[in-house]
Order: structure tokens, then sequence, then C-alpha cells
């Protein structure tokens, strides 16, 4: 198996970190694990090995729990973010919110954003002397549809609708 | 327009040595992590979206007076030996170069700014600058979001902040980090010590080319690890203040060489400026640890040549990809190491009668 951190050197250690009281399973190579900060306790290839294979034992039962609650989006499982510390597509932070915050706070020592933000904010109205271009807008709707996201493309054509509007008219494009 | 011998054969901005204390800091770096909502992350996607991703991005280009110039390079149509080129000038991740995929980079004028697709994240803005100056990179990063931004659909969370395929990326999605030099801490054996405490305020350290590679030539990346709960500005004033300090403790690490023992490290700079000025093999690991002693006896005035940008560009230059495409052909190992002691003498040699 693939080290989940850098995808290219292979995993020979499996990390488990207990976030409240979510286990989050993680395969590194070495030097990602030394990253964590985990390379003093780690004497050996055979020992992270044998952690490998205690955590993979306890595996299943954490698969079943986790499928209760899928990604409406993209399908990925929050097992499955657990086994890979990816998430899927941006839907997955709101799909697994509240699991998700204890995970920051540990990770940032936070959980609420503080600095820039977008000019445009895609559920909200756009904001004055921003070029916003219709074309992608409409090139992503014409995606959603082809893959049958029906919310998603309801959504897009609101905000197609909105730019469209006169008072939005200051739009070079 | 540029093609991968032009790039190869000019210097990048970054390497110039014009910033704040490029006697001891080699470059600053700021990236973001961006996203396209509502198309799946990279890892997790479909081929179609990826095309799709490379498409709006080149698209926002377009209108982007920083960017609008650059020339896009698709990872994934180029041999190994290229992607690795466009590695060594850390122009893409060695993760991208391994995924190939439908991954890109855009590379803006002087390789300043430029934006990564489809790596772990959608898009990967960076800013490369000269010297001790995150806040100089962000301004430069922080434009090019700003452009690209305006045209393109990207994922940002009230809460959350910009979101990422990693939640270790998540709020700013930015790091910034410090490629700096510090033989006198490695020299006295402090370096270790120096560095332990940085874990303890959101920083880490790393090797030359990013996550999980080895510390090389007595060069260190010193990069933030939080990115969510703190502003831009606050990440890069605690970065910029620790790396300060840092460079404090390598003044006076080579004050103390100098003064305990003149001799050795005169003996060990001029040896190095004379194995690089005369060597006929040169690997690319004992290129990295001669020039750093030369590097070391440019800022302490022990050389008054080579110039310091000099350095840096052999940096670069010596890298196995580059050796191969100043040389038009492919090189095993053992050519490339004569191949790279004949480019060092020459540049050194120039460099001598320049000054």
């Amino acid at each position: 198996m693939q080290c989940e951190q850098c995808h290219h050197r292979k995993a020979t250690i499996a990390l488990t970190v207990v976030v409240e009281d979510e286990r989050v399973a993680l395969h590194l190579c070495r030097a990602c694990a030394a990253e964590r900060g985990l390379g003093a306790e780690l004497a050996s290839d055979e020992e992270g090995n044998a952690m490998a294979q205690r955590s993979a034992g306890s595996g299943q039962s954490r698969e079943r729990e986790g499928d209760r609650d899928r990604c409406p989006s993209c399908g990925l499982t929050y097992a499955q973010f657990k086994e890979r510390y990816r998430l899927g597509c941006t839907d997955c932070y709101t799909a697994f919110r509240e699991r998700l915050k204890p995970l920051l706070r540990k990770v940032h020592g936070a959980d609420v954003h503080s600095g820039k933000r977008p000019a445009i904010v895609m559920d909200g109205a756009p904001v004055e002397g921003v070029t916003w271009t219709l074309e992608v807008l409409k090139r992503r709707l014409q995606a959603a549809i082809e893959r049958e996201e029906f919310e998603v493309a309801a959504r897009i054509r609101d905000q197609i609708e909105t730019l469209k509007r006169p008072q939005s008219g200051d739009s070079d494009e | 327009m540029m093609t991968l011998d032009e790039l190869a054969h000019h210097a990048a901005a970054w390497l110039d040595a014009t910033g704040p204390y490029s006697d001891v800091i080699v470059s600053s770096r700021v990236r973001l992590a961006r996203n396209l909502r509502g198309v799946p992350f990279p890892h997790h996607n479909a081929r179609a979206d990826e095309d799709q991703v490379v498409e709006e991005v080149l698209n926002a280009a377009q209108s982007s007076p920083l960017l609008a110039q650059g020339t896009y390079f698709d990872v994934g149509a180029l041999p190994p030996e290229d992607r690795q080129l466009l590695v060594e000038r850390h122009l893409i991740s060695p993760a991208l170069a391994l995924r190939g995929g439908r991954g890109g980079v855009l590379v803006g004028p002087d390789e300043r700014v430029s934006v990564m697709t489809n790596e772990e994240d959608h898009l990967r803005l960076q800013a490369l600058i000269a010297g001790l100056g995150p806040e100089a990179a962000w301004a430069f990063v922080n434009q090019a979001d700003t452009e690209l931004s305006g045209a393109l659909d990207i994922a940002f969370d009230e809460a959350f902040g910009y979101l990422t395929a990693c939640p270790t990326n998540v709020g700013t999605g930015l790091r910034a980090s410090i490629l700096i030099h510090l033989p006198g801490l490695v020299l006295v054996q402090s370096v270790e010590q120096v560095l332990r405490g940085i874990n303890q305020v959101g920083l880490t350290v790393r090797g030359f080319y990013g996550e999980g590679t080895e510390v090389v030539g007595s060069l260190f990346q010193i990069s933030n690890q939080v990115t969510l709960g703190k502003s831009e500005p606050e990440i890069l004033e605690t970065l910029e203040r620790v790396v300060r300090q840092i460079i404090d403790y390598e003044y006076d690490a080579r004050q103390s060489l100098v003064r305990d023992a003149q001799a050795q490290i005169e003996d060990k700079i001029w040896r190095a400026y004379g194995i690089l000025s005369h060597a006929h093999v040169l690997s690319g690991h004992e290129f990295m640890n001669l020039a750093s002693a030369v590097r070391l006896g440019v800022g302490l005035g022990v050389l008054k040549r080579p110039a310091t940008h000099l350095l840096n560009e052999l940096m670069v230059l010596v890298q196995p990809s580059h050796i191969q495409r100043l040389a038009g052909d492919q090189l095993d190992s053992d050519e490339r190491d004569l191949r790279r002691a004949d480019l060092v003498r020459a540049r050194l040699a120039n460099g001598a009668s320049e000054s």
C-alpha cells in the first residue's frame, strides 16, 4: 500500500489517531510519519508493520458504522475518509461537518477560518466590481446536468439568473 | 510562450540573491490550495473532471494580468526527465511528477508565480521570491489568487474557509516555506536543538524539495503547519519572526566558528572552492555539500567570489534533468558527473573573471 500523505513511498506504518472518540487510521511511509513527529517513537519497520496488522483487524466494524454517513455528492464514506485522510469533494465538509470539527481543532487548534475570503461566495451575492465569467457557470451547469446532479444544477441556474439581472451588468464578460 | 529548453537555460528570478538576508535565506515561497466547488478532488476524480479543471483554470488565467503571459506545461504528456526538470525548478511537486494524469503547471513570467493543476487540490498557486520576504511572496500569490478566483467558482465555507482535499490545509490553504542555509549551526552541532522548538509555534522543518525529502548542503525549509484559525498575515508574521531568530542563531554560530576554529573553517572553505573549481567528476550530492561550504565562505567574507546568485543558479543547473537538457542528450549517472564538473568549473571560472 502507498503512503497516504506523499502517495509515492510504501506505507510501512499505520498510525491511529484518537480524536475525541473518533479513531482515524493513517497509513504512512517512515518519512511522512517522522514529519508528523513520530520519528523517535518508531524504532523499526517491523514494529510499524506489527502496528499495521493490529489496526487492520479492527477495520471492518469501523467500515460498517461509517457507511451510515456518506457524502451525497461524491459518495465518500466517513470510514473511507478515516482510512486515507483525504476528503472526496468540497461537499464532504458539509456532510461530515460535526465530525470534522474536533479533528480540525486537534490539527490546527481552531475550527473557524480567519483570513482571506473570496470576492464571490457561490451561495451569496456577487460582490461589486468583480468580473464573473458567465461562461464558467454555464459550463458548470452543463457538467452538473451530465452527471445528473440536479440540485447542484438548480443552484447554478439560479446564480446565472442572478448575474444576468441588469443591476449586476457591470460585469464585463 | 516558453519551451522547456528556454526554461532550462534561463535562471529563475528567485535565484538572483537580491532579497533580504540572501547570505542565509535562498528563497521565500507561499502557496495557496484552492478547489472548484462541486468537482471531486483530483485523487477521487474521473479524467473528464480533471480536464474540466485544466480548461477552467487556463480560461480564467487569460484574464489575469499576472498569468495571461504564462506557459502551461501538461505534466501528464511529458516524459519523466522533463517532469523531473520542473521538479528541479521547484515548479511542480515530486507528487505531481509521479502522478502525471491530467495535472500540469501554468508558469508565469520569470517563474515568480505559478499554478499547479490537479495535484492534491485542483489548484496550487505559488509565488517564489529571492531572500527573506514571505509578505512579498504572499502579495504576489494573493494577487494571482484574486485574479483567478474572479473567474472561477472556488469552494469556500463560511466556517472552514477555503476547502481542501486534506484537512491539514483547510482554512487559508496557505503554506509558506523559507529555504534557509544553516552551515554554521550544522558545524557547531546545534541545528537540531535550534529547530526542535519550532513545532511548538505551529511550524515545521523539511528538506530541500519539501515534504519528506532529505536535508542536503545544510539547506532547510521552514514552513507553517497550521492553516486554520489564523489569518494569512498572522501566519506569515509568526514564520518571519521565528526565521529571524534562527538567522541570529546562525550568525552567532558563524562567529563562534571564526573565533574558535578560524584556520580549520578557512581550510574547509578553500578546499571546497578548490575542488569545485578543479574537479572533473562531481556527483550532485558532493556539489551540494561543497557549494554549502563555498556559500559560507562568501557569507563570512573569506571568499570574494563566486557571487551568491551564481551558487543559487548552479544549485538548480547541476540537478540531473538540467544537466541532460543542457547537454542535449540522455546521459547515465557517470556521464552526468563529468558534465556537472565541466559546468561548475566553467561557471566558477567565468564568475572569477567577472569580479
